[in-house]
């Protein structure tokens, strides 16, 4: 359900050169974002730390794209059982009171703001989509160039922060 | 006092319903710009609106501009709440009728001193009157 | 290597509550590990017990960096509004005007942490008191701890530094956004300057201030400390100059020659004398 879908970005090459994203974007200010979204909304559990491993399994999944001087997407995937914990401070609710709904709309806004703040550092103009949620890598992936991919651990749950590089106009 | 958040995330209205609630203020919810006008319109006037940019149906900016045709709701303080941080995009929002401007993530506490920028912090000072405030652009 | 002792724990719960009013409760002895790792490991040591070994020894850049871990609790632009009203209001423009012929203004702020107090009050000279474009401004922060003096000159902020008490006509008047942060205008910068500074030892010889913003600070030191300090204060303030601390601060019972004045919710301190 609810899987990566087009959001009627214009998916198109035009501006910064291929591999020019590392000039704007590293692996460190990545991971600055994504610890900025617990420091100030999971304050109380807010440390993330650097991972070394891939999730064996990614069970929760968003997704959105940007567009303009760069095109691609910023993905985001961790453990369900960390989905829920993000779900469970967000919504104010005991784990055991939320539905799936809440738990990927969480999931959506921890990867609008982080995917947000990404296009901020892009040069102008950028646009963004509005974020997508679902439990499986999309075949959109196939055409994409993988940027980064930054391996996160919260309290030993696994999080993802990957940036690809759409392909080209094709690519939706 | 009043609160209207608009955002197309309800676990961005569930959170921004915590902080205002916590600070003892009213919440309304909107899930976009048309639904939003709409609350307005069935009343009472938000004393502030907090609102997200990137919604369907009807974006932030939009709603913004929308809001600020009716003169009647002049006494409502708009306050985008938003990871839209572009420079260009910051100023046209503000020069749309903006009154102030916070980028996601934030902390609880920045809630409420942006509030207090606009004279509706609820332990406010004694000069602040935020009955008297107008914020049109 | 990093697990914390309970005596390491008792002793940063106490350290937090008095520095910033931080409560720990016992079950976050975990939170408290995980995050003074990392601060473990960019101090070189080798375990929290040797953080907490440098804090008892008074390393300042060593206490800033435990405070920063364990809270996410930025400077605020404009920090409590009284003060800056009574800047605005009083002190600013009686100031300017005892200093008219002169053409030159002075400010130091003290306790300068990333600089948010001394750039807030450059901007409100800039937006506010255009008459002082074209004097001589000397607008000077200090602090103790290398880390943060670095930080305030740098004029780097995070999104969420820039999102606390900052008004948004000022981030876009006076700050660009590069790289993931928000960096202070260049015509903003170049008016301030930043030095390490340690209030509780011998000061050296310098300039006098037409005010001086001493906030948050006296309450870290005991009373023969806060007493010479407020000393110093004065004696390196001008004729009719103005002394600001914090809210909780006060000068009452250790210096005479301060003539205290209500103003909005706050008090602030002339020097006497003409």
């Amino acid at each position: 359900m609810n899987d990566a879908r087009s959001t009627g970005v214009g998916l198109t090459c035009a501006g910064l050169p291929a591999g020019a994203l590392d000039d704007f974007l590293t692996a460190e200010t990545i991971a600055e974002i994504a610890q900025s979204f617990w420091d100030a909304f999971l304050p109380d559990d807010a440390v993330l730390l650097p991972g070394s491993t891939l999730p064996a399994t990614e069970e929760v999944r968003g997704r959105i794209d940007i567009g303009g001087s760069w095109s691609g997407s910023v993905e985001l995937s961790c453990s369900l059982a960390a989905a829920r914990r993000i779900a469970a401070a967000m919504f104010s609710l005991s784990s055991d009171a939320l539905e799936v709904s809440d738990v990927h709309d969480a999931v959506g806004e921890l990867v609008n703001v982080v995917g947000g703040n990404i296009k901020s550092i892009l040069p102008a103009p950028t646009s963004l989509s509005v974020p997508t949620v679902g439990d499986e890598a999309g075949e959109w992936r196939f055409a994409a160039t993988l940027e980064h991919e930054v391996l996160l651990d919260w309290r030993g749950e696994p999080v993802v922060v990957r940036v690809w590089r759409a392909a080209g106009p094709a690519t939706s | 006092m009043h609160a209207l958040v608009v955002d197309d995330s309800r676990a961005m209205r569930s959170l921004l319903r915590q902080i205002l609630g916590r600070l003892g203020i009213d919440v309304a919810e909107a899930a976009d710009g048309r639904a939003a006008i709409d609350a307005v319109v069935a009343g009472p006037l938000p004393d502030v609106a907090l609102v997200d940019w990137h919604m369907p149906v009807m974006d932030g900016l939009e709603l913004v501009t929308e809001m600020r045709r009716h003169k009647e709701w002049r006494h409502m303080a708009i306050m985008m709440v938003t990871t839209e941080s572009e420079h260009e995009n910051m100023v046209r929002a503000l020069l749309a009728g903006a009154n102030e401007y916070l980028i996601k993530p934030f902390s609880a506490d920045a809630v409420l001193e942006k509030l207090s920028l606009l004279g509706l912090a609820p332990e406010a000072t004694p000069a602040s009157d935020h009955q008297g405030g107008e914020y049109l652009p | 290597m990093t697990t914390a002792t309970t005596e390491d724990f008792h002793f940063l719960q106490q350290f937090l509550l008095d520095r910033s009013a931080i409560v720990l409760s016992e079950e976050k002895h975990y939170l408290v590990e995980t995050r003074l790792l990392p601060v473990v490991q960019r101090a070189g040591v080798g375990s929290i017990g040797e953080l907490v070994r440098a804090i008892r020894r008074g390393d300042r850049d060593v206490e800033v960096a435990v405070v920063d871990a364990m809270t996410t609790n930025e400077t605020s632009w404009f920090r409590d509004a009284a003060p800056f009203e009574a800047l605005r209001k009083i002190v600013l423009p009686e100031v300017i005007a005892a200093n008219v012929v002169r053409r030159k203004l002075s400010i130091w702020s003290a306790a300068c942490s990333t600089g948010q107090e001394l750039y807030s009050v450059a901007m409100i000279l800039d937006a506010e008191f255009s008459e002082v474009a074209s004097w001589k401004l000397d607008l000077h922060g200090t602090d103790l701890s290398t880390t943060v003096v670095d930080k305030a000159r740098s004029g780097h902020f995070t999104a969420l530094e820039i999102n606390r008490g900052l008004p948004a006509s000022h981030l876009v008047r006076y700050f660009r956004h590069e790289g993931g942060h928000y960096v202070i205008a260049d015509a903003l910068r170049s008016k301030v300057r930043f030095e390490l500074f340690n209030l509780a030892k011998p000061w050296p010889p310098m300039q006098d201030y037409d005010i001086i913003l001493l906030r948050n600070v006296l309450i870290y030191f005991d009373v023969a400390t806060k007493a010479k300090v407020l000393e110093e204060a004065k004696a390196h303030l001008r004729p009719s100059g103005y002394l600001l601390l914090g809210t909780a601060e006060s000068p009452r019972g250790l210096v005479e020659g301060f003539h205290s004045m209500p103003a909005g919710g706050t008090t602030i301190y002339r020097k006497e004398g003409a």
